[in-house]
């Protein structure tokens, strides 16, 4: 990373270049980016509902529809009547229309001198207040008609428009204003007239969708430069966000028109979320650069210690970001997967540019004479810092504990969270178009149905009352409980014709299967195709409902299933679909999904985390502050009855992608700069001064960016906006509190950090101990050892001491003797070690007490590995071990070759004993220089 | 018989006959048999297939085979039709096809039945009666026939007499109300309700709720070729529960304003 950021510096009008190449070519697909609603991207993809679904749309058609409301004290008036009817004369000559569904159309089934007649309520229109009263009363009567045509008290009336199934070259904004124009005459005429359906609904967020674009950019912009302003004080630092910004959102668009991922509810936040998160690295960097400039550091100088220092952790914040916004399409669902691949890609093209253009622009800023001093941050810093730490820690129970007790409580809220997923409930509560759904409901059974579908796969199976008794106990059930106001059937059909024919005061089944035939010779399978196969083995219910939220839905839809199961015929089988249906399942997969993001993006951190700290301690202990925000999140959605919906189930995730970057910035300045002073206070010290000024305030700057949001007048955008901020608000207040605790509780940097990078590249390798193995694999066996410093004539272990350590000489030099006896005189040195010599090894491995003492000759670096680390190195790294056992074996045996050279030349010095050995080819004692 | 009325009617003191009214006889004698013939001899209603509409002639598209179909026009295919299921027609198709073709082939027994019975008539007593509005009493009392007593033969399938299709009932009303003979009307072809035989006659309890039955057609012909004009009503039972099928019921008599009776020896066909 740092060699491709100063790569950049080097060629900055290459880079220049590059970039507007890019960026002319993503501005050629911009007329590509089309806004498109629609209902199935709040679906799963490859959801096997999806296919029955639509298996049973082809058979019985699709209940979608545009209903035209109509409500007046006086409906039936007939110069009132001939309106309408011309306007439904004229709906029905649109091309998209397949047919209208009124009083003018459906069947008023009746027996007129024992012949049927089946022509509509209003073949004839009444002539009068009294003969209207006597149509509305009969059509009251007819399940067809109650609650999906007229309101119950007479006072609404709707047209049902059925779409053709194929509407392409037909968008939402052409149909809803066909239709409009079609029934402009009746506004003059009835009291309240307008059309509302699944297209309105569309049209409505499609229109918001696109004056928002050009609302809440402005608003992103102006928080990030204020942000800016605030912190760097430098006109090319402030501009140079906002162009690494507007690049990446080119871009963007640009991948949108080439991959046909349109616009949507979720999709339209993109370009300002890449302003806001796309700015935070551009800090970083920028802040770093400034810090070395304000050290008096050149140009060149500062862009290579904005490099050191932070280009692994630019990359690092990259890596975990991009996981928190692609994490988000894991649920299934279309729009969030077009979500996740567009914010996590846009992402990319942001890091990309920044860590291009940043290092090129700001190598041209003094050749463009822009320069100029920065003045000084903060003043001042270091004092309020030292201060804000001895209060942290002197309180630091009492903090964690109220933490602890804010956590608990939080926990407390989590089970009340609803899941509602519903695309009209995208609409503000004032929204005309909510406002009308809503009548619908309250006047009509509702805008949406799902079907209850009957089968046995045997013919006529639905021609035996036996079996109609069935149908009818289900559509009774769901009356009883109130769960919806209409649920029409194959069953009412046949009712109102053995109602015509018996001449009955109430439609009612008939009483046998010879009844249920005569009556089939007379009916018309036109009028029943909607609710039965023309085989009769298969039939529909429709249920219209005018349910929104999804838990209540799931309710309904359980209570059904129960009666179902517990009632049904077992020669039946029974199926529940429908777009209300297939919504349920998008809700729990992301339900699922949510959890599968969060949990992913923290495993992932913490994998990071443990590998850049060897220990699986720190990654657990630095999730701790960016999991606080998730349960926070969570306890106040439940409290403040915050559904978990479109918008906000992406809240967490993204969030906490961004939010864990400021945790690395802590982290892994606390590494460098305990790497420096080996004193944890000092670093915690340095750590939050140099760190707290750039994560506050791009923490203020994104809390800022996502307040932005709030503008919006989509419930789920608003929803995401507020729960962001207060994820990166309460993550803030976990990284300036928990981090600093828990870091101080660890050693987080480890010895071969500790180790100079001579050590670690020359001695270590080449000594006998470690000879033949892998640099991870040294250091791996390293990480379970102790460095000790030993000064000059310090015994390090004498005769009668356990053997529990071997030891590797890191600087100096260590003797071994033979303790002096009374004949000798003079201790008899057994051997000198030297820089990468390994001693003590003989009394570990026999387990012997030392016969010998250790004595250093010079102030010494040693290096401890103990028996305990070795025998865990063989038992959890076996090959690790084998290599050891066999680099020692070598090393004992070269030592037992030059301690009898020196017996046969007799020679007591032990000084280049290798000097008198005549090796051969193959010797493994011949030392490296 | 007519010209007994003629005699009768000359037989009145009256002026000297003018060339005009020496001819009225005539006219009125040729109207009169124009009447009858059109009253015998106008074409059956039924009830088309799938629309259950009135109609004089409805077309059907029905299997003839395990993969063949073929429309007919009915009455005008009939013979076509009945030739079909000979060979074994009806056996194709759906259960409600199967039906149909139970249905079309009632209606084309029924035309061919009436153009059978469609021969010339001396004596008309029934068609101006109004059968729709008239007393049930008067229909009910149409004896049939008394195998034991008088050997005729029963009726065909198909045909009722009335007492069939009346079910017999209550003593009184939930609201007390008592049969009585004047509750014994059929009204616009309908009645619904209950009716007794007591000692002092047939009494009726009116009860739209009650089953009853609808005349939904009355045909005009000699059903038994005995040379009186014979109605020919086709009614439907009405009530939960019961078979919208229609029934035959023909009536005849055989004196004007004389009792009605079920015709015997109907033409078979």
């Amino acid at each position: 990373m740092r060699r491709f950021l100063m790569l950049c510096a080097d060629r900055p009008w290459w880079v220049l270049s590059l970039l507007l190449a890019f960026s002319l070519l993503a501005a050629t697909q911009l007329d590509r980016v089309h806004v498109r609603i629609s209902t199935e991207e709040l679906l799963l993809i490859d959801d096997p509902e999806r296919a029955y679904y639509e298996e049973i749309s082809q058979q019985f058609g699709d209940e979608q529809v545009v209903l035209l409301l109509i409500r007046d004290p006086v409906l039936m008036a007939p110069a009132k009547l001939v309106a309408l009817q011309d306007a439904v004369r004229r709906i029905e000559q649109l091309p998209f229309v397949e047919r209208v569904e009124s009083l003018f159309s459906v069947p008023h089934v009746r027996s007129v001198d024992g012949y049927l007649k089946k022509d509509p309520y209003l073949e004839r229109l009444p002539d009068d207040a009294a003969g209207g009263a006597a149509v509305l009363q009969q059509a009251l009567a007819d399940p067809f008609v109650k609650y999906t045509l007229l309101s119950e008290d007479g006072g609404v009336m709707s047209a049902a428009i059925v779409l053709r199934e194929d509407l392409s070259g037909v968008d939402d904004l052409a149909l809803t204003t066909a239709v409009d124009e079609a029934i402009e005459p009746l506004r003059g005429v009835y009291q309240e007239t307008f059309a509302i359906g699944h297209p309105y609904v569309r049209t409505a967020i499609s229109h918001q969708i696109q004056e928002e674009q050009t609302r809440l950019l402005p608003y992103a912009l102006g928080a990030l430069l204020i942000a800016l302003f605030l912190l760097l004080r430098h006109v090319v630092d402030i501009l140079v966000p906002v162009l690494t910004g507007a690049i990446s959102i080119l871009w963007t668009l640009g991948l949108m028109g080439v991959t046909g991922i349109p616009l949507n509810v979720v999709t339209s936040m993109v370009p300002v979320l890449l302003i806001i998160v796309g700015s935070t690295e551009d800090i970083h960097l920028l802040s770093e650069f400034r810090r070395a400039q304000l050290k008096r550091k050149g140009t060149r100088v500062s862009l290579q210690v904005m490099a050191e220092r932070m280009g692994r952790i630019v990359l690092l914040t990259f890596v975990t970001t991009y996981i928190g916004f692609f994490s988000v399409g894991i649920s299934g669902i279309e729009a969030l997967w077009q979500f996740g691949v567009l914010a996590s890609t846009g992402l990319l093209f942001n890091f990309l540019v920044t860590v291009s253009l940043i290092p090129a622009l700001l190598s041209l800023v003094g050749r463009w004479g822009l320069e100029r001093p920065t003045r000084p941050l903060i003043r001042g810093c270091g004092r309020l810092v030292a201060a804000y730490w001895r209060q942290l820690h002197r309180y630091r129970w009492w903090i964690l504990g109220s933490l602890l007790a804010a956590t608990l409580v939080a926990l407390l809220g989590i089970p009340r969270i609803e899941v509602n997923h519903s695309a009209i409930e995208s609409l503000a509560k004032d929204s005309q178009v909510r406002q009308q759904v809503e009548q619908v409901n309250r006047d009509l059974a509702g805008l949406d149905s799902f079907s209850i579908i009957l089968e046995s796969g045997i013919q006529d199976t639905f021609l035996k009352v036996r079996y109609l008794e069935q149908v009818e106990a289900i559509q009774d059930f769901i009356q009883q409980q109130g769960l919806s106001r209409s649920t029409t059937a194959f069953t009412d059909y046949l009712a109102m014709l053995n109602m015509a024919f018996q001449e009955l005061n109430q439609a009612s089944l008939p009483a046998s299967d010879d009844v249920v035939d005569e009556l089939m010779v007379f009916l018309d399978y036109r009028h029943v195709q909607a609710y039965a196969s023309p085989d009769y083995s298969r039939v529909r219910i429709l249920v219209r409902h005018a349910v929104d939220s999804t838990g209540e839905m799931q309710v309904f839809l359980d209570d059904i299933q129960g009666f179902i199961d517990a009632n049904l015929d077992p020669g039946l089988r029974a199926r529940i679909t429908g777009s209300s249906v297939l919504t349920l399942s998008a809700t729990d997969s992301m339900l699922r999904g949510q959890l599968e993001s969060i949990a992913l993006l923290l495993g992932v951190f913490i994998l990071i985390i443990s590998v850049l700290f060897t220990d699986i301690r720190v990654g657990l202990l630095a999730a701790l502050p960016n999991a606080f925000p998730v349960v926070v999140l969570f306890g106040v959605m439940g409290f403040a009855d915050i559904p978990l919906n479109i918008g906000t189930t992406m809240a967490a995730a993204i969030a906490i992608g961004i939010a864990v970057d400021d945790t690395l910035h802590f982290l892994l300045r606390y590494n460098q700069e305990l790497k420096s002073s080996h004193h944890q206070v000092a670093a915690i010290h340095a750590t939050l001064a140099a760190e707290s000024l750039p994560v506050l305030s791009t923490s203020v700057a994104l809390i800022a960016g996502f307040l932005v949001f709030t503008l919006s007048d989509f419930q789920p955008v608003f929803l995401f906006g507020v729960l962001s901020a207060l994820v990166i608000a309460t993550a803030l207040l976990a990284d300036f509190v928990i981090t600093p605790l828990a870091i101080s509780s660890l050693r987080l940097v480890n010895l071969w950090d500790l180790l100079s990078a001579q050590l670690r590249r020359e001695l270590i390798p080449n000594s006998a101990l470690f000879r033949g193995m892998r640099p991870w694999q040294i250091r791996r066996f390293i990480l379970a050892s102790d460095l000790v410093d030993y000064a000059r004539e310090q015994i390090v272990f004498e005769p009668g001491d356990e053997g529990s350590r071997m030891y590797l000489v890191m600087e100096g030099a260590v003797e071994v003797r033979l303790p002096a006896k009374p004949e000798i005189g003079e201790p008899v040195v057994v051997g000198r070690f030297g820089a990468g010599d390994l001693f003590g090894d003989v009394a570990v491995l026999a387990g012997e007490l030392r016969r010998t003492r250790a004595v250093a000759t010079e102030a010494s670096v040693l290096l401890e590995l103990s028996r305990e680390s070795l025998y865990n190195v063989v038992k959890h790294h076996p090959f690790i071990g084998s290599r050891i056992f066999y680099n020692l074996a070598i090393d004992v045996s070269c030592r037992w070759i030059r301690f009898i050279s020196r017996i046969e030349s007799g020679d007591k010095s032990a000084e280049q004993p290798d000097a008198r050995l005549k090796h051969t080819e193959t010797s493994q004692c011949v030392r490296k220089p | 018989m007519i010209q007994d009325l003629i005699k009768t009617g000359s037989r009145a003191s009256r002026p000297e006959p003018g060339p005009f009214s020496r001819r009225l006889p005539i006219v009125a004698l040729t109207l009169l048999l124009v009447l009858v013939q059109s009253n015998a001899w106008s074409d059956p209603h039924f009830r088309a297939p799938y629309s259950g509409e009135r109609v004089e002639t409805y077309e059907i598209t029905l299997p003839v085979s395990a993969q063949h179909k073929e429309t007919f026009h009915i009455p005008r295919d009939c013979d076509l039709a009945q030739n079909a299921v000979r060979l074994g027609a009806d056996q194709w198709g759906t259960r409600v096809e199967r039906r149909v073709w139970d249905k079309v082939m009632q209606d084309c027994y029924y035309v061919a039945f009436l153009q059978r019975a469609r021969t010339q008539v001396a004596h008309d007593f029934v068609s101006d009666f109004d059968f729709r509005n008239s007393d049930l009493r008067e229909l009910a009392a149409a004896a049939g026939c008394d195998n034991a007593k008088d050997r005729c033969e029963s009726l065909p399938p198909g045909f009722v007499e009335l007492k069939q299709v009346l079910t017999h009932g209550p003593r009184e009303s939930e609201e007390g109300v008592k049969p009585s003979a004047e509750q014994c009307r059929v009204e616009n072809g309908v009645f619904r309700g209950w009716v007794s035989f007591q000692p002092d006659g047939m009494k009726c309890l009116l009860d739209r709720h009650a089953n009853g039955f609808r005349m939904v057609a009355i045909d005009y012909a000699d059903v038994n070729a005995d040379g009186y004009l014979d109605a020919v009503i086709r009614l439907v039972p009405l009530g939960r529960g019961l078979r919208h099928h229609p029934l035959i019921l023909p009536l005849t008599r055989t004196t004007p304003g004389g009792p009605f009776s079920v015709p015997q020896h109907l033409v078979r066909f």
